[in-house]
């Protein structure tokens, strides 16, 4: 494992510094040349002097069938009836730099939903609430805490978490959404997708692209 | 069917708006699953057995039979 400075390494805007959990934005590496770390086809763990280390994920576990390095790629083919599926599960310190949903075949976007937590420090999954979704009657509660291309259609395609790439309107075929902004998971987190439908499996390959940063 | 899935599963209390679901895994990816919807589609089946699940859909919309399939090859449930 190459150990590799850190004014080396970060390209990140002034003022520069260490890596910080509590400054997780500048995550992506660069060589001494300028080029892209965490992209080549071979693994690629990457340390940083001194007690603050950043690895760049590679083949990260869970239902890879394919993807560059770093890259979590799963496909999944259909979603059971009434039936939640974890995509991803984890207790480690990630910044989950990028992460894609794509689905396609025509389905009923009210069908699926998708609910993401962070895991506080005692590991105990907390879901990130939906803006606007605030319940009158319960102080600090919230109606909604999932997230759908419906909803996101609904609200012009954008919404605190997830912002609707494209979509094709003609009977509800394709959708890309993705997650809108780098997310520090310090105890880390769950990623789920749910068919709400209890007599009917959505047919629809669903994939996910995450790209993690591992702390540590 | 409901004593089977709470003996037999790990069960996540009020998970779906208080509703308690189970956990299980097939393929190495993890599901979770409404008990009360599982128990109200097993009530009319002759048996608890794979065989007899999978006759109550049996073009398998829901996309359960890998399901039933799956807790038969784990012991969960007999095969017919």
């Amino acid at each position: 494992m190459a150990v590799i400075t850190v004014r080396q390494l970060l390209h990140r805007p002034a003022p520069g510094g260490p890596i910080s959990a509590n400054d997780p934005l500048p995550v992506r590496l660069y060589g001494p040349n300028g080029q892209p770390i965490g992209l080549q086809d071979d693994a690629l763990k990457v340390a940083l002097s001194g007690s603050k280390v950043a690895r760049v994920a590679t083949q990260l576990p869970g239902n890879t069938t394919s993807g560059s390095p770093g890259r979590n790629v799963n496909f999944i083919n259909e979603i059971a009836a009434a039936t939640t599926v974890i995509i991803r599960d984890t207790t480690s310190p990630v910044i989950i730099e990028s992460l894609y949903l794509l689905h396609g075949r025509a389905f009923t976007f009210s069908d699926l939903r998708v609910h993401f937590y962070l895991r506080d420090s005692s590991g105990n999954l907390r879901f990130v609430p939906v803006f606007g979704s605030d319940d009158p009657s319960n102080d600090g509660g919230f109606t909604n805490q999932y997230f759908s291309p419906e909803s996101l259609k609904n609200a012009g395609g954008k919404s605190n978490l997830w912002e609707l790439v494209a979509w094709n309107v003609d009977n509800h075929r394709q959708a890309i959404w993705r997650m809108l902004t780098p997310i520090t998971a310090l105890h880390g987190y769950r990623l789920v997708a749910e068919n709400v439908n209890q007599s009917a499996a959505i047919m629809v390959r669903f994939q996910v692209d995450i790209r993690e940063v591992l702390l540590s | 069917m409901e004593e089977l899935i709470r003996s037999k599963f790990t069960v996540l209390q009020g998970i779906y708006d208080g509703e308690d679901g189970f956990c299980f895994v097939v393929d190495g990816v993890g599901y979770i699953m409404p008990i009360r919807v599982m128990c109200e589609y097993a009530a009319s089946a002759a048996s608890i057995s794979a065989l007899a699940l999978k006759a109550l859909d049996p073009e398998d919309t829901r996309g359960w039979h890998r399901f039933f399939d799956a807790w038969a090859d784990q012991g969960v449930i007999p095969a017919a």
